[in-house]
């Protein structure tokens, strides 16, 4: 479409529709155009689907339309229908039918046919179905919600560093919404940071901060998985990484500038840093926590920070003017001035989070799990029951189905019948 | 020392039973299958030992690891077709499909990281549990299911041919293997429904969102659908016989990819767990 980027950016910055675009987010590839699309349809049929199948179903668990009409003589007709014959002269068999299916909890009532009844097992089941289509909507209106009211950012603190609600502290902001745009107010500082290891393996990542929100001052331990939740704020760990404190001093020994410096290297990587107050030296860091130098190759033993040392190439213009390793308490000697390596401490970087939409999502997944229970755990299962009078006495027709399971209900009803048979014939003999 | 004992027990055990299940197959030898589900009943119980000896060693649950999934994976898959085994004998051969699935879980985990490791702290959560219980009893049952389609099929060809056998007259009427098939893939439904749910509850509390559309989280939700679908297609439209049991067949493609495909083919996932060492720097 466009010939270079500069021609994209033109139309980028001068185009409405590129604005709006961006405005409501579809600039992002899950947010595109296609997807949105797919969506809106796939929502539009569920929500079609749906509404139309609202009186089926409310039908289906009995709560609207009549009840089926039948009678024995259509039963009869049925590959599996079952036939009780009772001795008795059928006085009072309706009560004991119902006394019978209310023990079984079935729901149990009479037919719209002389001497029908019906039973149903989970008659509601049919409302699950409802519960969870309509859940669906729910997460939608919880996903927008979330989508278009969250903000995140990454925002690295040293150990005794604090936050005080600058923007400009933040490392990248990931996420700015286009409404809602006003955060809280949240003040933070960072009082220890303590990762624990075993077998190399990092276990434990201990934050100790103290948080303010507004007025409210709150003390906390946060760990990986354990979050601060505060209203729609979150504060949550995500990684962190060395600030070694470096202090540059001139030939008098006189110090010229120092800085913690939050470097990304305990992953093995090199970093790169610059002082403020000369930008023509570059430093590159690779860091070791547990240095050893065995047959003249440097190398870690473990990675828990039991003797810190950190490899530093100096470069100032195009020029590598030093190249060495330096332990904790140690200098590098650049020449007009050197360089020590006099502390270090941890910095953790913070994903903080602030989005509303919980409750409907949340609620969204509770309906939409009870909604597949109901439907397909306790589906339904009906009966048609006959009398007719032979001779005086009585003969039952039962004529069953299950939802999805047809063949397996077959030996249920078998026991069912048999079970009712008992009932029948102990009732009269009792 | 147990535990590789036993791990390797439960290998050689499920080799032989895969062999047998398949000569039986072949060979309409119901005496194969008979002699397969009494070599695997017991290799479940060494199975069962070192899920437990490995929960108990390491105080979590079994998930920490490849050895550890495919430990957890297979346990599930075998003792729904154990279940199965003791519920309805005519139903053993499912296990031909979920005996050698298994097989290959513990051998691929055997090679990869047999020894316990410290549990990560990104995996230090009660989710976890959640999760990854559901996770495998969806794999579990979707594997059966898997199962109750080739039987299907396998029943569904030598029926159309002029003479059965008895071997498979033995197999149970295609219709209940359909309605069998059909109530594992509801169970597989439901337990991967609740998987995703405690999937995205964690996830905000890890990585701070329930959704990251991160390709493990895609593809479960494709392999969701993709069994709701099969669901609507036998329930709405009535959708039956072979073409349902290939569906099933074919369906477990997209549960493996999700939970062991992805890990190798990608290397951006976020569900890549486990130990964050230096290792160019110990060298």
């Amino acid at each position: 479409m466009f010939d270079n980027e500069e021609l994209y950016v033109l139309w980028k910055d001068s185009s409405i529709i590129s604005r709006v675009m961006d405005f409501i987010g579809f600039t992002d590839i899950y947010m595109s155009p296609l997807t949105i699309v797919l969506l809106i349809l796939f929502f539009i049929n569920l929500l079609v689907v749906t509404l139309n199948r609202v009186p089926v179903m409310l039908k289906r668990a009995y709560l609207t339309g009549e009840l089926p009409s039948f009678a024995a003589a259509q039963l009869k007709q049925g590959k599996n229908v079952a036939v009780i014959a009772s001795e008795t002269d059928g006085a009072g068999l309706d009560e004991r039918l119902k006394d019978f299916f209310k023990e079984k909890r079935w729901f149990f009532r009479e037919g719209r046919g002389p001497a029908t009844y019906i039973a149903v097992r989970n008659r509601l089941s049919p409302i699950g179905f409802l519960l969870f289509h309509f859940s669906f909507f729910l997460c939608l209106i919880g996903g927008l919600m979330i989508t278009y009211t969250r903000f995140s950012g990454n925002l690295p603190l040293t150990e005794g560093q604090s936050f005080q609600g600058d923007v400009q502290q933040f490392r990248v902001i990931t996420r700015d919404p286009k409404i809602f745009k006003r955060l809280s107010p949240l003040e933070l500082y960072v009082e220890r940071v303590q990762p624990v290891y075993d077998r190399e393996v990092p276990t434990e990542l201990v934050v100790g901060l103290q948080a303010k929100f507004g007025d409210d001052i709150q003390r906390t331990t946060l760990r990986i998985n354990e979050p601060l939740h505060r209203g729609a704020m979150s504060v949550i760990v995500e990684r962190i990484g060395v600030s070694p404190l470096f202090i540059v001093r001139g030939p008098s020994g006189k110090q010229i500038d120092a800085a913690y410096v939050s470097l990304n290297v305990l992953g093995g990587q090199e970093d790169v840093f610059q002082f403020d107050s000369d930008r023509r030296y570059s430093f590159n860091v690779k860091f070791f926590p547990d240095y050893v130098k065995e047959d003249g190759y440097e190398s870690t033993r473990s990675i828990e920070m039991k003797n810190p040392a950190i490899r530093l190439v100096v470069g100032k213009d195009t020029k590598i003017i030093y190249s060495g390793t330096i332990r904790l308490g140690e200098s590098a000697d650049l020449g007009p001035f050197t360089v020590s390596f006099n502390d270090i401490r941890y910095w953790v970087e913070f994903l903080i989070v602030r989005e509303y939409g919980k409750i409907p999502l949340i609620a969204g997944f509770i309906i939409a799990g009870i909604g597949l229970i109901m439907r397909l755990v306790f589906y339904q299962k009906r009966l048609r029951i006959a009398i007719e009078y032979e001779k005086d006495k009585p003969l039952l027709y039962l004529d069953g189905r299950s939802e999805y399971f047809k063949y397996s209900f077959e030996d249920e009803m078998a026991k069912l019948v048999e079970e009712l048979e008992k009932f029948l014939t102990g009732k009269r003999k009792g | 020392m147990l535990e590789d004992i036993l791990t390797w027990s439960c290998i050689y055990s499920y080799t032989i039973a895969s062999i047998l299940l398949l000569s039986g197959f072949v060979f309409n030898k119901e005496k194969l299958l008979k002699i397969a589900s009494y070599i695997v009943v017991p290799a479940f119980a060494a199975h069962t030992v070192i899920f437990v000896m490995r929960w108990a060693a390491t105080g979590y649950f079994p998930a920490n690891s490849e050895f550890e999934n495919a430990i957890t994976g297979g346990w599930f898959a075998i003792g729904f077709t154990v279940y199965l085994f003791i519920k309805n004998r005519a139903l053993t051969g499912v296990a031909l499909f979920t005996v050698p699935a298994s097989l290959l879980l513990l051998g691929y985990g055997v090679m990869k990281s047999p020894d316990p490791l410290p549990l990560a702290a990104s995996l230090k959560s009660s989710w976890l549990v959640i999760h990854v219980l559901f996770a495998q009893l969806a794999f579990g049952a979707y594997a059966i299911a898997s199962g109750m389609g080739l039987l299907y099929v396998l029943k569904d060809r030598r029926m159309s041919r002029d003479r059965m056998s008895m071997f498979y007259k033995k197999i149970p009427r295609l219709e209940v293997i359909e309605e069998n098939m059909f109530r594992f893939v509801v169970y597989g439904f439901i337990a991967d429904a609740i998987m995703i749910v405690a999937g995205a509850i964690w996830a905000k509390d890890l990585w701070g969102n329930y959704w990251g559309w991160d390709p493990v989280e895609v593809w479960s939700l494709i392999s969701w659908l993709l069994y709701g679908l099969s669901i609507h297609l036998k329930v709405t439209l009535g959708w039956k016989g072979r073409r349902l049991a290939w569906l099933m067949i074919f369906l477990l493609i997209t549960v493996i990819i999700t939970y062991w495909g992805i890990d190798i083919v990608v290397e951006n996932t976020r569900h890549i767990f486990g130990v964050t060492s230096m290792p160019d720097l110990m060298q």
